[in-house]
């Protein structure tokens, strides 16, 4: 299938070679793709198979050893830790699998410091409302479950309108119920702002959602499946 | 359980900062306490045992003289054991090329001596040996000097020494050096509260050449030894009455003589900073030794819960972690025991430039290493164990869970400060008060440096300000003169008149009085000054203003007030020893707060209403023109009546130099103080931004700038700082007053003002350290991989 749309990001031949004492052990051994708007792209594969490292390497929390990523027309400079602070800052929505909320601040304002530093910000409030947690919005993390702390991580990483969502097996630490909770609200947020969105996972089961499907193996990108008819996260059960 | 063991010591080397911080700063404690012990020992051991040697008296009398025979009679006295005495003068000491009047406290030496022993050190060449007691005295021409003045002069055996007694002079040959158990300290006339040796130190010649010069037998320095069982006071109304008829001039009891008195306050000094300093240091210690473990028993909850999980026992589990405190213990009091050897020695070197001392031998005491070693143990062991405590709590199903983050407060920010600052400080806002605990201890390690050095800092301007106060604005002469008799205080100051370039002479009484009140006695210093006295003005310490001189009633201290329970208004006995034969009564008229002594003052033209008795000087205080000092000193040098002269300047560089030596200890305690400040500060900082690691890295990933994590990092800083100042206030007066009370004795009182030049330079030493403790926080933040820290669980 030929895709006549302009990315809005391009990973080039990215490698990353990590030193492990004397060993030199190759995370990532060339992986090229490119990321267009609206989509839902999942990314599977077994452990260390490189998938961390690829989300990594495109939030710019990881440089790699060698490649590019373009973005929005501008590639990315590794050396320049300034702007790969703003280009994180800016544009990039993270989720966790461990959800890493700020124990200090309640559900709320953990919404909201995303907020302060994005430029055109959703509402915070809408935000809780959406995840459902608007009676909660006061309380601290350690007073949340894992599903509730998961769901505000998500209001946290949408709250700042970022242009590129990526999550981190967002539902790894979840039951299944609430796996899918936390799946929809990702999920709505790709078509309603018609954001493109990256999730990994072990979980095959979460492919059934995807426009695309990313599969790594050993570093390398070893296939890539276009799903003509991506199913309702509410359908998928695991 | 010894791989468990071996895995809880290399997860301690992962915290080998904090661990180490921890043994340093018991290792200052214990330096400080075996130094100080060390010093005590062996200050303490030599002086009581030339004390026990040389049998020093319970009870020390002056008299204007004695008879052997007559003296013999007071162990008639129930209670007396045995009477001795002196015969005993000060005189004048001459040798070549010497610029000062230098004064000896001669003394007769005879082998039917039965208290007070002198010890006498004979030299010859190298060679040094103590003679035997109840020796003959080896020459009628020889003389023994104390230790201090053959330091400073530096005589060799044969030397020619001359004395100047009544207006002759007679001539000695140096023979060694001498110890009297009763001046060990030996305190110079004319009020120099410190020995010098020289000027003046005491001198032992034969009972037979002494009473040839002074032309008879008479003791004027009598001691008694009292039976078991019998104290002062029972012998003290009897004694007075007894010696009246022979011009008693003072009696006191042991503790209360000048040398012994001094040597007490010394060793209760030195025993109350080697408990106080060492407890300050081993709390720091036990502190952070308690946080380090408590964080780490924290972490390892899931491992602590996997071994319950697998069958381990808590006191096994225990044990493992306990093991940590026992060698921070053993390393931190190995450290300080290494250490306390040079710096006691160096302590123990300073008090022998001072005293005379019976044997300047420095040994190492076993017992207080052997006691340091059981307190740095049983305190890092017992603050481990408090660490670690939490073990005990921890079931193995909870530890596999993680343990949610604990918020403690629970505090809102108002709207106006919401929207009026940015938001990373909003963050900092907001963790400092929902983590008040965090908060606290940050606090507590910056307040404590401060509290310490504010006030270590202090002491060297503490000193200054007592050299100014006593030296400066109280005493405007640069000369204090002592005549050899008195006189009518308009012919002392007609002895001034014939002194060239002297721009102002006043004259002075002084004399011992005794002051009673109902059953309460005490021996006190009168110091009769003119009415308009210019160059001698009486400074209160407490008010810090001067005191006029009452012309209807005494001026006391209050140090003599506390003796003898009076107040302003009351009516106390008094008696002129060689003066005034009896009991006369004389009216308290006010109380000042004084440095030094136990004065009272009165002015010297109301002597006949008030005292009932002529007005009279001895002293002559003289003021110098300007560049014509030491002429004017040659000119009194030369004079036959005077017997001695306090330099002004001499004394206070003698008390400036001593001070500046304890200001060198001082200075150590406080740079090792801001050491433990700064490990302090540093340690507890890092073990809470490592608690915040994934907090903080969480808040990088998401887009916050190097910058303003760095401003969020220094405004935490800055509130932790602000009340960590603030917390150092109250630690600041606990530790004046704890020194206050340390260096108080009988004789002197320091009162540890506050000093606000010195808060300041510790406030600015506590911000360079939170300073950096600010940067190298920010340095480890930095130095985080953003993956490695979203991989661990919170």
């Amino acid at each position: 299938m030929t895709d006549n749309r302009k990315p809005i990001l391009r990973a080039i031949n990215i490698k990353k070679e990590y030193q492990l004492g004397e060993v030199t052990v190759q995370a990532l051994r060339g992986v090229s793709f490119d990321i267009y708007d609206k989509e839902l792209i999942v990314i599977l594969g077994p452990s260390g198979s490189g998938k961390s490292t690829t989300l990594n390497i495109l939030g710019g929390i990881e440089t790699a050893t060698e490649g590019e990523i373009w973005y929005g027309g501008e590639k990315l400079d590794w050396d320049d830790k300034k702007k790969l602070t703003l280009y994180r800052r800016k544009h990039i929505g993270f989720v966790f699998q461990f959800y890493n909320l700020l124990p200090g601040l309640t559900a709320l304002e953990n919404i909201e410091l995303a907020g302060e530093m994005g430029s055109s910000p959703i509402d915070a409030l809408e935000l809780i409302k959406e995840v459902g947690l608007e009676e909660r919005s006061h309380h601290y993390p350690n007073r949340l479950s894992g599903g509730e702390q998961q769901r505000i991580a998500i209001a946290r990483a949408l709250c700042k309108n970022p242009d590129l969502l990526l999550c981190d097996e967002p539902t790894g630490a979840l039951d299944s119920k609430t796996g899918v909770q936390v799946l929809r609200l990702i999920h709505d947020f790709c078509r309603r702002y018609e954001k493109p969105v990256v999730i990994i996972t072990h979980n095959v089961d979460i492919a059934k959602i995807a426009d695309r499907v990313f599969h790594f193996k050993d570093g390398i990108l070893e296939s890539v499946n276009i799903n003509p008819n991506p199913m309702d996260p509410g359908d998928i059960e695991w | 359980m010894k791989q468990f063991r071996k895995n809880a010591l290399r997860l301690a080397w992962r915290n080998k900062g904090s661990f180490l911080g921890s043994v340093f700063i018991i290792a200052i404690g214990i330096m400080a306490m075996v130094s100080m012990f060390d010093t005590l020992t062996n200050l303490e051991g030599q002086i009581r045992e030339l004390y026990k040697e040389r049998k020093l008296t319970d009870v020390f009398a002056t008299v204007i003289g004695i008879s052997p025979e007559d003296l013999e009679r007071f162990t008639e006295i129930p209670g007396i054991m045995e009477a001795g005495g002196k015969i005993a003068s000060d005189v004048r000491l001459v040798t070549d090329g010497q610029e000062e009047i230098v004064t000896v406290h001669l003394m007769s030496y005879s082998k039917d001596d039965k208290v007070n022993l002198s010890s006498l050190i004979r030299c010859d060449g190298d060679l040094e040996s103590v003679l035997p007691l109840g020796s003959e005295f080896p020459d009628d021409n020889a003389i023994f000097l104390g230790t201090s003045m053959e330091k400073v002069y530096g005589f060799s055996p044969g030397d020619e020494i001359r004395l100047v007694i009544n207006g002759e002079s007679y001539r000695f040959t140096y023979a060694g050096t001498v110890n009297e158990p009763d001046y060990i300290y030996a305190m110079p006339p004319g009020g120099a509260m410190i020995p010098d040796g020289s000027v003046y130190d005491i001198a032992v010649i034969s009972i037979d050449r002494m009473k040839r010069i002074l032309g008879s037998s008479n003791f004027t320095e009598i001691g008694f030894i009292l039976e078991d069982g019998f104290e002062y006071a029972d012998v003290k109304r009897k004694l007075e009455d007894r010696l009246q008829p022979y011009g008693l001039m003072s009696l006191c009891d042991k503790e209360h003589q000048a040398s012994f008195e001094e040597m007490e306050g010394e060793f209760e000094e030195l025993s109350s900073m080697g408990t106080v300093i060492p407890f300050l240091f081993m709390s720091i210690s036990v502190f952070m030794l308690y946080v380090v473990l408590n964080k780490m028993i924290d972490r390892d909850r899931s491992l602590i819960g996997t071994m319950k999980a697998f069958g381990m026992t808590d006191s096994e589990l225990m044990s493992a972690y306990m093991l940590q405190g026992l060698f921070i213990g053993i390393l931190g009091a190995l450290a300080g025991c290494v250490f306390a050897s040079p710096f006691g020695r160096s302590m123990f070197d300073l008090y022998r430039n001072f005293y005379n001392l019976p044997d300047p031998v420095y040994y190492e005491p076993i017992m207080s290493k052997v006691l340091a070693f059981v307190i740095a143990i049983v305190t890092s062991v017992a603050a481990v164990f408090a660490g670690i405590r939490g073990i005990l709590g921890i079931t193995p199903s909870m530890a596999m869970r993680a343990q949610s983050p604990q918020v403690f407060g629970d505090v809102k920010l108002t709207d106006f400060v919401r929207e009026n600052i940015s938001f990373m400080t909003k963050m900092g806002l907001m963790s400092i008060l929902r983590n008040p605990f965090r908060g606290f201890l940050i606090a507590l390690a910056i307040g404590f440096p401060f509290a310490m050095s504010s006030v270590l800092i202090s002491y060297g301007p503490l000193i200054n300000n007592v050299m100014e106060s006593e030296y400066d604005d109280c005493k405007a002469y640069d000369l204090e003169v002592q005549l050899d008799r008195y006189s009518s205080p308009s012919k002392v100051l007609d002895s001034a008149a014939s002194l060239m370039h002297v721009r102002r002479a006043e004259p002075v009484f002084e004399r011992a009085i005794m002051l009673k009140k109902d059953s309460r006695s005490e021996y006190s210093l009168l110091s009769g000054l003119p009415k308009d006295c210019s160059l001698w003005k009486v400074l209160d310490n407490e008010k810090m203003e001067y005191v006029d001189i009452p012309g209807d009633g005494l001026l006391i201290n209050a140090r003599l007030m506390d003796k003898l329970h009076v107040k302003v208004g009351d009516t106390v006995e008094f008696n002129v020893p060689g003066m005034i034969s009896g009991w006369r009564k004389v009216k308290i008229s006010g109380i000042l707060s004084e440095t030094f002594g136990s004065r009272c003052y009165l002015q010297l033209e109301s002597f006949p209403d008030v005292l009932g008795m002529d007005s009279m000087a001895d002293i002559l205080l003289i003021s110098a023109e300007p560049g014509h000092f030491d002429e004017v000193k040659k000119e009194l040098y030369d004079s036959g009546r005077v017997t001695w002269i306090v330099d002004k300047l001499k004394t206070r560089r003698t008390f400036s130099d001593m001070f500046g030596s304890m200001t060198i200890m001082v200075d150590v305690f406080n740079i090792l103080s801001v050491i433990a400040g700064v490990i302090l500060i540093y340690n507890i900082s890092m073990i809470n931004l490592r608690e915040r690691t994934t907090e903080l890295v969480t808040l990088r990933v998401l887009g916050t700038t190097d910058r303003e994590l760095g401003w969020m990092l220094f405004f935490e800083m800055m509130i932790y700082f602000a009340f960590g100042i603030f917390m150092g206030f109250p630690g600041n007066y606990f530790i004046r007053k704890l020194f206050e009370s340390m260096m108080k004795t009988d004789s002197y009182v320091f009162r540890m003002r506050f000093d606000p030049l010195s808060v300041i330079y510790a406030l600015l030493l506590c911000a360079v350290i939170a300073g950096i403790a600010w940067f190298l926080e920010l340095r480890l933040v930095k130095s985080i991989k953003l993956t490695d820290a979203l991989k661990e669980r919170e």
